[in-house]
């Protein structure tokens, strides 16, 4: 087995951190990943002025909230997340794979690629081109490219992947299958629905598609992450890599088998909706054997989640994680869905999961690759632990706040109050939810700000620190 | 083979995908082969007729400005008005994806939760088979109400006026103001504001439920242009 | 195995939680199961009710037999083997200067 013939070799041979890491463009990435998520917070920000009736730039074609709300969900699926996961790889593979990524010119290009995709998406939003299909709104002209563009991301992350002998780590199982899923789950759902099949068939595969881009392109991703950055910062090795082999598998399996649980009770057949029912309920099973791996590889330490800040970040995020899929096991069923379907209960749900685990994993991570990347300490850690409290508070008050307005909407409408009635009974959820929002918008703000003062402190020797000034302003 | 790298790729990335695909989709695919999907003038029906031909006499100037004058000729009339029906749905269609309104207002009716008696009958997947519902319109959210049997339970001149200022007609309404589909007052919709109006009447109207908001005896297109 | 011997602690915690989860796991299915049937017994339109829980277990079963010979072919022998080797990596990388 090579894998362990690699320990042997004599330390010299191993390969350098600086030839594999290009951390210039891991900063990069981070840069473009926290810019987006600031314009998805506006976005968000104006529509929840807007649902209290409180929009300060109302009747401006450009400026609709309608369309702003594609961009905030747009701009943290694929301009902060994918960015983000983008350029945790490009630190993540090299090193798991001792080879470096297939090209650097590529890997730039790829950059400049996505960058690309995002922006015009987001201009296309703007000017009213959306795709008629939740979480892939990308103006249809625009899907060939990002098409491409994933091709491109598979083939040059993937080629450091496949070039490794042995057994492989976790982490890499997960990048691999979630390299070829994301092409494919892009494909599906943004060609089929809009060019080849119609009504209840299209929302079957564009439930398909809003699952597996959570399920399948998301999720595995962020896994992947935390198999890796949770064991070393905790010094020691998977509780259970077996167990976590097991957690790839229920992925997976039971992950794309759930699509149409998001169109219950639709003219969808029905018993294909009790298959997605049934595979959701499958997958908490799986779900609970990940969580026993991670608490089990916690377990002796737990001291170090309080005060390791990174760690923290992580375990909040798992802990979110176990909360939502709890709630998803319920909400899939058809009993729950009656009642709280279209109401803010799923939006409440949906934050949780983007925001609440993957964002908090991902910010996690740069705060603690930034300092390494930039070979200094954070200017300030105590506006790190504020970002850590703002942002892990404030979540727990928005998804609160939007599950509990969720289950009072569904009564309002079940009873068949009239409709403004709630629309009234909102105001007060949405009105904290608002709240919750701008101490969400505020430690981003405080993060960015944290994350330019520590660049201006980098030693000006590092080569990354000379296109860095610029980048960091803009 | 599960530990290998081609196990990953083929199993896991591409059987896996592939197995959740068939049965998730092809499944319904092949179930409603049997109802072809319509084009947009299969569409066109004579409620929604009714309802374009309204707007021509509700917003004469708008209407010409849009589209010009219908030809004097009965039979040619009754295709000219056709064809500026079609693409009107069709703009209108693109409007409504483009302004976001489906994340806020859904297209279906659900057997639970009392709501076929707030919206009107639960609806069926033939309602869906046309090209108007690619991708589909069900939506996720409702923020607003259901929109599926809205058409003809409002006459123009209230969407019209609900479109560009909401909050006159329903008092506390969260919903947003769209004035560029106007020239500046809601009694002069532009092309755009036409074609979501038309759209919006559209929704329900292949059902026998479709409400009527006033007597409709259907107007020979003769009187139609005379009244203008 | 090449691994360590596990503790025998571990051994029969892992035991215990399976018997603790799969038996009211199995339990609840079939009774479940024997309902559906029921259902189908007594509705021509039934079928709904219990074919994807066939399918679900048909594909299960096909994995399982996968799995199994998988086992036998030779995989499996050193799970834990690539989580050491990655850690021991992690501290060459980082020892570099």
């Amino acid at each position: 087995m090579s894998a362990g013939t690699n320990i042997v070799t004599a330390d010299r041979n191993f390969p350098k951190h600086h030839d594999l890491v290009e951390e210039r463009l891991v900063l990069w990435y981070f840069v473009a990943a926290l810019t987006f998520m600031t314009v998805s917070m506006l976005a968000g920000t104006l529509m929840g002025l807007q649902l209290i009736r409180h929009n300060p730039l109302p009747a401006i074609e450009i400026l609709s909230p309608g369309r702003w709300r594609m961009i905030h969900t747009n701009a943290i699926a694929y301009g902060f997340l994918a960015n983000a996961f983008l350029g945790i790889m490009h630190w993540v593979i090299p090193r798991l794979t001792l080879r470096p990524c297939l090209n650097r010119q590529l890997s730039y290009l790829i950059f400049a690629a996505w960058q690309f995709v995002v922006l015009a998406t987001a201009v296309g939003l703007i000017f009213g081109q959306a795709q008629g299909l939740e979480w892939g709104e990308t103006p249809v002209w625009i899907d060939p490219v990002a098409q491409l563009g994933l091709l491109l991301v598979a083939i040059n992350f993937g080629a450091p992947i496949l070039q490794t002998r042995g057994p492989m780590y976790v982490t890499l199982w997960y990048y691999l299958a979630a390299l070829v899923w994301t092409f494919l789950t892009y494909a599906m759902g943004n060609f089929v629905p809009e060019y080849f099949v119609c009504g209840s068939s299209a929302g079957a595969v564009g439930g398909l598609f809003i699952h597996d881009l959570v399920g399948l392109f998301v999720t595995p991703l962020g896994w992947g992450m935390m198999y890796y950055f949770v064991p070393i910062l905790l010094k020691r090795p998977m509780w259970s890599h077996g167990l976590s082999l097991v957690g790839f598998w229920g992925l997976a399996f039971f992950y794309p088998l759930q699509g149409i649980h998001h169109f219950l009770y639709t003219p969808i057949p029905m018993f294909l909706q009790y298959g997605a029912v049934l595979s959701t309920i499958a997958l908490e099973l799986v779900v609970v054997t990940v969580i026993i791996n991670f608490v089990g590889t916690l377990y002796g330490t737990g001291g170090l989640v309080v005060t390791n800040l990174p760690l923290r970040y992580f375990y909040t995020g798992i802990l979110f994680y176990f909360l939502t899929c709890l709630q998803c096991a319920l909400q899939v069923t058809m009993t729950f869905q009656a009642l709280i379907h279209f109401t803010d209960w799923v939006v409440g749900h949906a934050h949780m999961v983007m925001f609440g685990v993957f964002s908090m994993w991902q910010l996690g991570v740069m705060t603690y690759l930034i300092p390494r990347l930039l070979k200094t300490e954070w200017y300030s850690t105590k506006w790190c632990e504020w970002h850590y409290w703002a942002s892990a508070g404030g979540l727990l008050v928005m998804s609160g706040d939007l599950i509990l307005g969720g289950l009072f909407q569904g009564w309002s409408w079940a009873a068949l109050q009239p409709w403004d009635a709630s629309i009234r009974l909102s105001i007060p959820f949405w009105s904290v939810r608002l709240v919750a929002g701008f101490v969400i918008f505020a430690a981003q703000i405080l993060f960015l700000l944290n994350f330019y003062l520590t660049w201006r402190n980098a030693p000006r020797t590092t080569p990354v620190t000379e296109p860095a000034s610029g980048l960091a302003t803009a | 083979m599960f530990e290998r790298k081609s196990g990953i790729i083929l199993i896991a990335g591409i059987g896996f995908f592939a197995l959740a695909f068939l049965s998730n989709a092809v499944v319904p695919v092949l179930m409603y082969q049997h109802m072809p999907e319509k084009s947009v003038k299969e569409l066109i029906n004579g409620n929604l007729r009714y309802q374009f031909e309204d707007l021509a006499q509700r917003f004469p100037e708008a209407f010409e400005k849009a589209y010009g004058q219908p030809p004097a000729d009965p039979d040619q009339a009754s295709t000219w008005y056709n064809d500026h029906c079609e693409s009107a749905l069709k703009l209108g269609h693109q409007i409504y994806v483009g302004e976001g309104c489906w994340h806020c207002h859904s297209q279906f009716v659900r057997p639970v939760s009392n709501e076929d008696r707030r919206w009107g009958p639960v609806s069926k997947s033939w309602e869906y088979q046309n090209e108007l519902q690619r991708p589909v319109m069900f939506g996720t959210r409702r923020v607003g109400p259901d929109l599926c049997r809205e058409g003809g339970r409002r006459s123009s001149d209230w969407q019209a006026v609900h479109f560009f200022n909401p909050e006159a007609l329903s008092v506390g309404s969260p919903m947003p103001k769209y004035p560029w589909l106007f020239d500046g007052a809601p009694d002069k919709p532009t092309i755009r504001g036409l074609a979501l109006l038309t759209y919006i009447q559209w929704l329900g109207s292949w059902h026998e439920t479709y409400p009527y908001y006033e007597d409709y005896i259907p107007v020979p297109i003769k009187t139609a242009s005379k009244t203008e | 195995m090449t691994e360590q011997r596990q503790p025998y602690r571990t051994h029969w915690l892992t035991w215990f939680f399976s018997a603790v989860v799969l038996i009211p796991t199995i339990l609840g299915f079939a009774n479940k199961f024997l309902d559906l049937v029921l259902v189908v017994q007594g509705d021509e339109d039934g079928a709904f009710a219990v074919t994807p829980i066939c399918n679900y277990l048909f594909a299960t079963a096909g994995f399982l037999c996968l799995f199994v010979w998988t086992a036998t072919q030779g995989a499996f022998q050193n799970l834990d083997g690539p989580s050491h080797t990655m850690m021991e990596n992690e501290r060459r990388f980082d020892s570099q200067p």
